[in-house]
């Protein structure tokens, strides 16, 4: 990221949490949610649980194809470094409500990773249903004071060399991790780079698979 | 899709369908998954029958003004979380009162976390 002169370490990036009123229907839903919470008739966890084994992939599947696009098309990686939020509207997605989206390129040189620390503001239109540990308390808190922490319990190694940046996402601000193409996928097409990009390596959590990781799973 | 396979959502044909793709639900924004995810997850955990569900849903879809094609998700949904309200009402899990107070309370922001 050699055109980036200026530091985004999570301690310089003001956090903008107001509070936004909710609709009536999201009011309505998050009523049900608390109460039947609260009276133990059923709990945050099952519900989650129940959700993602529905989720289809398609959530993860846009932000994919933005970091594919961005693989193969200089031009649009420039576009989506100038305006991640129209670059992303190119394809056709937009978000539900005003947030932007900024894209953060991982480089030799470079990891960025992000998190809510106050809730879970997620990038929803592009990543799908939050995974439940993107919500919890210790994600929330070690990714702050220990990110490569954090990277290795993904299972994810990140050299002492490379710089990590910790992003923290607000209301009006959602990040999209763009990994590094992996080696050896130049004679991949853009669909098949897609199939590379997990949605945790979109996060920062882990980087895009392997192409032989990729190969194993098909 | 471990649970899927487990969970089993009786048919929801014509009308009463809900927005899917490649056969499965799809959601708009995350109050319509969590609505989604109350409904059945209460239903499997056995605090009622599905039938129960789908007769109030079926009734809050009739009671819309026609529609040209399928609901979107939003709409659907909508009808989706006015039914189960009645259902919770009618198998006494919660009442209208506290259900329309909490509401209140996350509207005007007297609360504002869920989670």
């Amino acid at each position: 990221m050699s055109d980036h002169d200026h530091d985004h370490d999570h301690h310089d990036h003001a956090h903008a949490h107001e509070w936004r009123p909710p609709t009536e229907i999201e009011a309505r839903v998050r009523a049900l949610e608390s109460l039947l919470v609260e009276k133990n008739i059923t709990t945050h966890d099952a519900i989650d649980t129940l959700v993602n084994a529905f989720e289809n992939d398609l959530g993860p599947m846009h932000g994919a194809r933005v970091v594919a696009k961005a693989w193969i098309d200089p031009d649009y990686r420039k576009r989506l470094e100038i305006d991640g939020t129209s670059a992303i509207a190119e394809l056709g997605y937009r978000g539900l409500q005003t947030e932007h989206v900024k894209a953060v390129f991982n480089t030799a040189e470079d990891h960025h990773i992000w998190v809510c620390t106050l809730c879970s503001c997620y990038p929803w239109t592009l990543l799908g249903i939050p995974p439940v540990w993107f919500k919890s308390a210790p994600y929330r808190a070690k990714v702050v004071s220990d990110p490569r922490g954090v990277m290795a319990d993904f299972g994810y190694k990140v050299s002492e060399a490379v710089k990590v940046h910790v992003w923290d996402t607000s209301a009006e601000q959602r990040y999209l991790v763009i990994p590094v193409r992996p080696a050896n996928t130049d004679d991949l097409t853009e669909e098949q780079l897609a199939e590379l990009v997990t949605r945790d390596s979109m996060i920062g959590t882990t980087g895009a698979l392997s192409r032989e990781e990729w190969e194993a799973r098909k | 899709m471990s649970v899927a396979t487990t969970v089993k959502i009786p048919e929801m044909s014509g009308s009463i369908a809900y927005p899917r793709k490649n056969g499965e639900p799809v959601f708009d924004a995350p109050w319509q998954s969590r609505a989604f995810g109350m409904v059945v997850r209460l239903h499997t955990a056995g605090l009622y029958p599905w039938d129960d569900f789908k007769a109030l849903l079926i009734d809050e879809i009739a009671k819309q003004p026609c529609h040209e094609g399928p609901l979107d998700s939003t709409q659907y949904y909508l009808q989706w979380v006015n039914a189960f309200w009645r259902l919770l009402v009618s198998k006494g899990l919660l009442s209208e009162e506290e259900m329309k107070t909490r509401a209140n309370e996350f509207q005007v922001g007297i609360r504002q976390e869920v989670y």
